[in-house]
């Protein structure tokens, strides 16, 4: 089954933060890439942002976070997620999230950490690695490539 | 240790030779006014002193809006502050006393600003995390415990639940033995850039402008040295506007608030001299303080020709400055000690009352103890040390500042008519046009930060890789939220249950009436004990919550 749709993000919000230039502007980025991008707003509780994830058919879930709540919030987004049967997603996360929390994102399920100043393109490409090297794995090695 | 990479991109010399190139850059300033390499005695070529400066401390109060401006009274040296408990932000407080600061901003956690408790579960993991939980009376008198609210000046971030921060506070002075005639302090108050940019809204913003006018409106009244109000530009900044842009929205937000007040049927005199404001300042310092000159000058006009105001107090526009934190780097953050000190030359060039600075740790977290304190210096350093203070408005007269001053002026004009022309902010805003030219430029910026056309040290250029480990971050008690609920429930088995719902039926009552002021039932509601999430509930279940507009 080869991938004939662009990759599907839905960039959210999750917690009652406010500040939401970085997701604005990582939703721009990533649709000059070539990607769908959802975003979902602010102030979205965790079961809200899987509920759109499903609907919207999601491949990646990008959640902006600054209050410094990034580990209870990811962890509730990946449980909500889980519950919805979505376990393929992949997850990144963004905003003011200091490198000695990134160990304990990872070992949740979260796939990637981008902090302030995060290339446009080498978000993209993680994100085209995640789904594409997800999707692979799924595949009969005939297809593959 | 850190070491410099064999590649930067792009590198320092790929910088330089784009910029001597013939089609190299343009040299705009960051409001992206395109500069002239030179100016003369032509550029200001019938430019009249009287007219567009005047003498310091009188109309246009270009040159500042005291006579002698820093020489009598130094700008205040704010620094934004408050985490977790109560207890935890009065003992900071007391520790930034000592090491210089003379102001004080209180930051105050997600969950409270947004009317909620600490064990609600849409804030279940954000009590007490960005600033301290303010969630009944007696987290306000433990903030303030042993500082005296008659003789410090207090500044909160609180908009949509401002509100009910007054009631606390005026509460808390009462319990000091303070008549609310003695406090002072300010609260921002500034619900539209709320919906603009910072999203800490609640209430659609008609009802919302409508509390932000009760606030001002019981201060006339009964607190004349409290702040009512202090309207931001800087979050417009943040958000992606231009900082001409920014000053200009600010002013357009500060006119909705007046004509609140003036249309209750107060004059403007009574009005405008509560007014402050809170304007950003950047590492580009020259524009900063022409900007903030510009700003002085179309407010003193606005407010005598178009309100009619006779009071002087009403022309002056009393500001703050904070420095720009999207300029503030996470790669090498003591770089960050140079661009807050930039951030301060801009702000005092610009004649500010007040200047609060980020501590250059802050793209990680809250800062720590050390960094509050480098930044607490820096600014002690440009007050004592650099002679900023010494003289008044030290730019006056020089062609380039007041050029741009002029040019600055003009574009503020013409965005101001270009709202006007729209049918007025709260439309912009309902219609989200605003917030959209804010995300597309912020995107822009950006890109021009990843592709070199703007500098960023240590980042687009001079990158420095640093071995991870090194920063020192701020370590949040882990525990503070589930504290603050068993507080909480605490407080509530306390309380009198029948006194407690007929205040908050009371609220209601009086927030389905236009006409009442709703200052006064909330102070009930606090005096009973009511919660701040408790009172945010009354007052959703009256005026609804808000649908922004499809962001982008």
């Amino acid at each position: 089954m080869e991938r004939s749709r662009p990759i599907r993000v839905v960039v959210a919000k999750p917690g009652l933060d406010g500040h939401d230039r970085g997701a604005k502007v990582i939703v721009q980025a990533l649709r000059d890439a070539g990607m769908e991008v959802i975003y979902t707003g602010l102030h979205q509780t965790p079961q809200q942002i899987a509920r759109v994830a499903l609907q919207e058919d999601a491949d990646v879930v990008g959640l902006s976070i600054l209050s410094g709540a990034h580990e209870a919030l990811c962890q509730a987004v990946i449980g909500e997620l889980r519950g919805q049967g979505l376990e393929e997603v992949v997850v990144i996360a963004g905003g003011t999230i200091h490198a000695k929390d990134v160990p304990k994102l990872k070992a949740m399920g979260v796939k990637e950490v981008f902090g302030a100043g995060s290339k446009f393109e080498d978000v993209a490409r993680a994100i085209e690695a995640h789904v594409h090297g997800a999707a692979a794995t799924d595949r009969p090695v005939a297809d593959a490539g | 240790m850190t070491r410099t990479t064999s590649s930067p991109k792009p590198g320092l010399s790929e910088m330089e030779s784009a910029e001597n190139s013939p089609s190299g850059r343009a040299f705009v300033t960051r409001s992206g006014i395109e500069l002239p390499a030179e100016f003369t005695p032509e550029t200001l070529r019938g430019w009249d002193p009287a007219q567009k400066l005047g003498e310091p401390g009188k109309y246009p109060y270009t040159r500042g809006i005291h006579a002698d401006m820093y020489r009598k009274r130094p700008w205040t040296i704010r620094h934004n502050a408050g985490f977790g408990s109560g207890e935890d932000t009065n003992a900071l407080f007391k520790y930034l006393f000592k090491n210089g600061l003379t102001g004080l901003n209180l930051a105050v956690d997600l969950p409270t600003q947004m009317g909620l408790d600490a064990d609600d579960p849409r804030g279940q993991f954000e009590a007490g995390r960005v600033g301290v939980a303010l969630s009944s009376l007696e987290d306000m008198e433990r903030v303030y415990d042993g500082i005296p609210l008659d003789q410090v000046s207090t500044s909160t971030a609180m908009n949509g639940m401002a509100i009910v921060f007054l009631a606390q506070y005026v509460l808390a002075a009462e319990r000091q033995g303070m008549p609310p005639s003695a406090i002072r302090g300010t609260v921002q108050n500034d619900i539209l850039k709320e919906f603009l940019a910072r999203g800490t809204y609640i209430f659609p913003p008609r009802p919302s402008i409508r509390l932000v006018g009760d606030v001002i409106e019981w201060c006339i009244n009964h607190a004349p040295k409290f702040n009512p109000i202090s309207v931001s530009a800087c979050h417009m900044q943040q958000a992606g506007a231009t900082h001409i842009q920014s000053i200009a929205y600010c002013l357009a937000n500060a006119q909705v608030y007046l004509d609140e007040v003036i249309r209750r049927g107060y004059s403007v005199d009574q009005v405008a001299p509560l007014f402050s404001f809170l304007i950003p300042t950047t590492a580009y310092f020259f524009e900063a303080a022409a900007n903030h000159r510009a700003a002085r000058r179309l407010w003193a006009s606005l407010l005598k020709e178009r309100y009619g105001a006779k009071d002087p107090r009403s022309w002056v526009f009393r500001a703050a400055t904070a420095g720009d934190q999207t300029e503030l780097t996470a790669a090498q953050p003591l770089n960050n000690l140079a661009r807050i000190t930039l951030h301060c030359l801009g702000a005092t060039l610009g004649g500010s009352q007040s200047v609060i600075l980020a501590a250059y740790d802050e793209a990680y977290d809250l800062p720590t103890e050390k960094s509050f304190r480098a930044t607490l210096m820096a600014q002690n350093i440009v007050l004592r040390e650099s002679g900023v203070a010494d003289v008044v408005d030290p730019l006056a007269g020089s062609y380039y500042v007041e050029w741009l001053t002029d040019r600055s002026e003009q574009e503020m004009r013409a965005i101001l008519q270009r709202i006007a022309d729209v049918g007025g902010m709260v439309t912009a805003i309902e219609s989200g046009i605003v917030q959209k030219d804010m995300a597309r430029q912020a995107y822009q910026e950006e890109r021009h930060i990843q592709n070199g056309q703007k500098s960023r040290v240590g980042v687009n250029c001079l990158v420095v890789e640093e071995e991870e480990g090194e920063q020192e971050t701020f370590s949040s008690d882990p525990d503070v939220g589930r504290r603050q609920v068993e507080r909480l429930q605490a407080l509530r088995r306390q309380r009198h249950p029948g006194r407690l719902a007929e205040s908050l039926e009371e609220l209601k009552r009086a927030a389905q009436d236009q006409g009442r002021n709703l200052v006064p039932p909330i102070m009930e509601a606090v005096r009973c004990m009511a919660t701040t999430g408790e009172i945010g509930t009354a007052l959703r279940d009256v005026f609804g919550t808000y649908k922004p507009p499809s962001g982008i």
